[in-house]
């Protein structure tokens, strides 16, 4: 982050005391639980149980205790339940910082794919997972060379993806209210339904909390770009950014604009009139150097030059991690929030 | 196709056709005149024709009418659309031309710019610093990038095509489409490696031409690399008609076919490198432009390159509009657009002339 408001970040690190502070609690209960399951091998009270994902229902006759994560906000997700002790690979991360007293957790789990997606194939297969968690499809394509859908669930590898992005349609209609559903969800199969609840309802705490901070003020016209010098790339009206934005007290000013990631005209950035701009922040390829939001703003503020947000070069870099169903974008709302309306988060 | 060629080159000398050529370059500049007004009346953010003409006015003769529009206005109109109408023109010409010389310098009617590789390395010196960051090739933007990538190109191809300093059509070809293979799998490559779902869509989208970059200073390079190529060009039809002709026709009639090859080839390569690094590969244009105006005026140079380059400017200019307001304010890769509007043009004009028998397309 190049250039992030002091109340945010401060308001960030109270909600990340308060969720790892809730994860710490959640793995010191974790012993009893995990006993009970690698020593009998029958059934542990409360499964099989079944829960449904992307139109497919997973069933599972014991907690898994071999998880695979793909895309970063997989691992975080899992982590904040403090099931780091049930993954047995993870792919790399280096596309921004980590959460607070994650990267520790990261470290200790087998690195099973250099890059930000899932191992080819035969890599995947060969790990023998019993759950594999991802954010979208893109890492089960058997065309690009990854293990389907089909395959690891015939190896006996159930595949999950967050907030129902099971298809570049369905990832339009993302809604906050699903990441909570995921939430649930991974309690049940896991058998820590008690900690999804804790994780669920101090979210839900928290959103409530920015929610209500923001209320009743002139919601603050947002651009969400990517940079580009044109056309723009930019977040429009559908999708989990837009629903960020919306929560945060912000509106959309590409609100009109049918998609989630795409190309928008300079004519209609410029016209826009944005107050305030949130850069997708990111390094690609491994995290080497690239310090991408600072130009990515320049770019847009060149373009929308006559808007208030480029008077006062008002912009925030948003990890785009925290763009993506996990539960890092419910603690970006409060983010977002504290940037868009700083008055509301003085205290 | 030599002796056809020959047989244009012969009926298009008649007084008849020479009327004809007249008029349709008025036409011609008739239509890219109004295709420029109309790119500059339309877009994603409506400004009204009064607005937007003054802008134009006032930017021209600053003070000229009284000011009745916003700044952003201004700047849409002034900053977006113009310099990127303007350069739709010089693009669109340009592509048309180097297809027109490559078909001639090849003999072949399916050359198009991109045939010879320099697209292709183009490409992957901008992917490469797209991807992997500024840095990654001493600190090249993306279009200074793409532009040396078709200088390596160029190097390659002329080093893979030469045998002892003679340049041979098909060993041009060959070696253009060779390395065209290379360069996309290079940059296939590290667009796979860095793995990235946004990088891939933006990476894919410049690769399939944009003009939604285009700003005034941006203008001058191809502008003046350009103008410098095809007045080159118009000086020489008489030798491309002849190398078009096949090379015995052309030693006989004095060319110095091994240097005039050459410096064809370093020309288009020149002008596809300067194209590429400012719009992305553009497809179609450079491929059937230049078979439409032999259409439209038979396979004279003096006569192709003119309406090639006015056809080109007038078509890329119509595709860009449609790019931009087909589905505004999102807009479309140009490669998308050219094919669909041109194709359905090309078949009725390629259907029409086939009836008329008047002359074959090859």
């Amino acid at each position: 982050m190049s250039r992030p408001p002091r109340t945010s970040s401060t308001i960030t690190k109270k909600l990340l005391v308060l969720t790892s502070a809730l994860t710490l609690t959640a793995c010191s209960q974790a012993p009893a639980t995990q006993e009970g399951t690698q020593t009998a091998s029958a059934p542990q009270t409360g499964f099989p149980v079944t829960v449904e994902n992307c139109g497919r229902e997973l069933t599972f006759d014991r907690p898994p205790s071999k998880v695979v994560t793909g895309y970063h906000p997989s691992l975080e997700t899992l982590l904040a339940l403090g099931l780091s002790d049930r993954i047995a690979g993870r792919t790399f991360f280096g596309e921004s910082a980590f959460l607070p007293g994650q990267k520790e957790q990261y470290d200790k789990i087998p690195q099973i794919s250099e890059t930000i997606m899932l191992p080819q194939k035969e890599v995947m297969l060969a790990q023998g997972a019993d759950f594999v968690l991802d954010n979208a499809m893109a890492g089960f394509d058997t065309a690009g060379g990854y293990a389907g859908v089909a395959e690891l669930d015939a190896a006996g590898s159930p595949v999950y993806i967050l907030g129902g992005w099971c298809s570049p349609e369905e990832t339009l209609q993302y809604t906050l209210d699903k990441t909570f559903t995921d939430l649930r969800n991974l309690g049940k199969i896991f058998g820590v339904s008690e900690r999804a609840e804790k994780l669920v309802g101090a979210l839900q705490g928290s959103l409530a909390d920015a929610k209500k901070r923001v209320e009743g003020r002139t919601p603050v016209k947002v651009l969400a770009t990517d940079g580009g010098k044109g056309p723009v790339n930019a977040y429009g009206g559908s999708g989990v950014t837009n629903q960020m934005i919306t929560a945060a007290g912000g509106v959309n000013v590409l609100a009109d604009v049918k998609g989630d990631y795409t190309e928008v005209s300079v004519e209609e950035v410029s016209a826009a009139q944005p107050e305030a701009v949130l850069v997708s922040d990111y390094a690609t390829l491994r995290g080497e150097d690239m310090p991408s939001s600072p130009a990515k703003a320049e770019e847009a503020f060149a373009i929308a030059k006559n808007s208030p947000a480029a008077k006062e070069k008002r912009y925030l870099a948003l990890p785009v991690a925290a763009q993506h169903p996990g539960y890092r974008n419910i603690l970006a709302i409060t983010d977002i929030a504290a940037f868009l309306h700083p008055d509301a988060f003085t205290r | 196709m030599t002796s056809e060629i020959q047989q244009d080159v012969t009926t298009t000398s008649t007084v008849n056709r020479r009327g004809r050529f007249g008029m349709l370059v008025v036409v011609l500049v008739v239509a890219m005149v109004a295709s420029t007004w109309l790119a500059v009346s339309i877009g994603a953010v409506p400004v009204a024709l009064p607005q937007a003409w003054g802008i134009v006015a006032d930017g021209i003769v600053p003070g000229l009418v009284p000011r009745t529009w916003t700044p952003v206005q201004e700047q849409i109109v002034w900053e977006f659309r113009l310099p990127r109408a303007l350069l739709a023109l010089l693009v669109g010409a340009g592509l048309a031309v180097v297809g027109a010389v490559l078909q001639a310098l090849v003999r072949n009617p399916l050359a198009d710019p991109f045939l010879l590789g320099i697209s292709s390395g183009a490409s992957f010196g901008a992917v490469t610093v797209f991807i992997l960051g500024v840095s990654a090739l001493g600190g090249l933007s993306m279009s200074a990038a793409a532009f040396a990538g078709s200088l390596l190109a160029l190097a390659l191809v002329y080093a893979l095509a030469q045998r002892s300093g003679r340049l041979t059509p098909s060993r041009l070809v060959l070696a253009g489409v060779a390395l065209a293979y290379l360069f996309q799998a290079a940059y296939s490559f590290v667009l796979q490696a860095a793995q990235s779902g946004r990088a891939a869509q933006q990476v894919l989208f410049w690769l399939m031409g944009s003009l939604g970059g285009a700003r005034w200073h941006l203008l001058p390079l191809p502008a003046v690399v350009l103008a410098a190529g095809v007045t080159y060009l118009l000086l020489q039809h008489r030798p491309l008609n002849a190398i078009a002709a096949g090379e015995e026709t052309a030693v006989s009639l004095g060319v110095n076919v091994n240097r005039f090859r050459l410096t064809l080839f370093v020309l288009t390569s020149l002008l596809v490198g300067v194209l590429v690094a400012t719009s992305g590969a553009i497809a179609f244009v450079g491929l059937i432009v230049p078979h439409a105006a032999r259409l439209l005026v038979g396979a004279d140079h003096r006569r192709v390159l003119p309406v090639t380059a006015l056809l080109g400017a007038v078509f890329l200019q119509l595709v860009d509009i449609a790019a931009r307001t087909v589905n505004a304010p999102q807009e479309l890769a140009l490669s998308i657009v050219t094919a669909l509007f041109g194709v359905p043009f090309f078949l009725w004009l390629l259907r029409r002339r086939s009836v008329d028998r008047a002359v074959s397309v090859q």
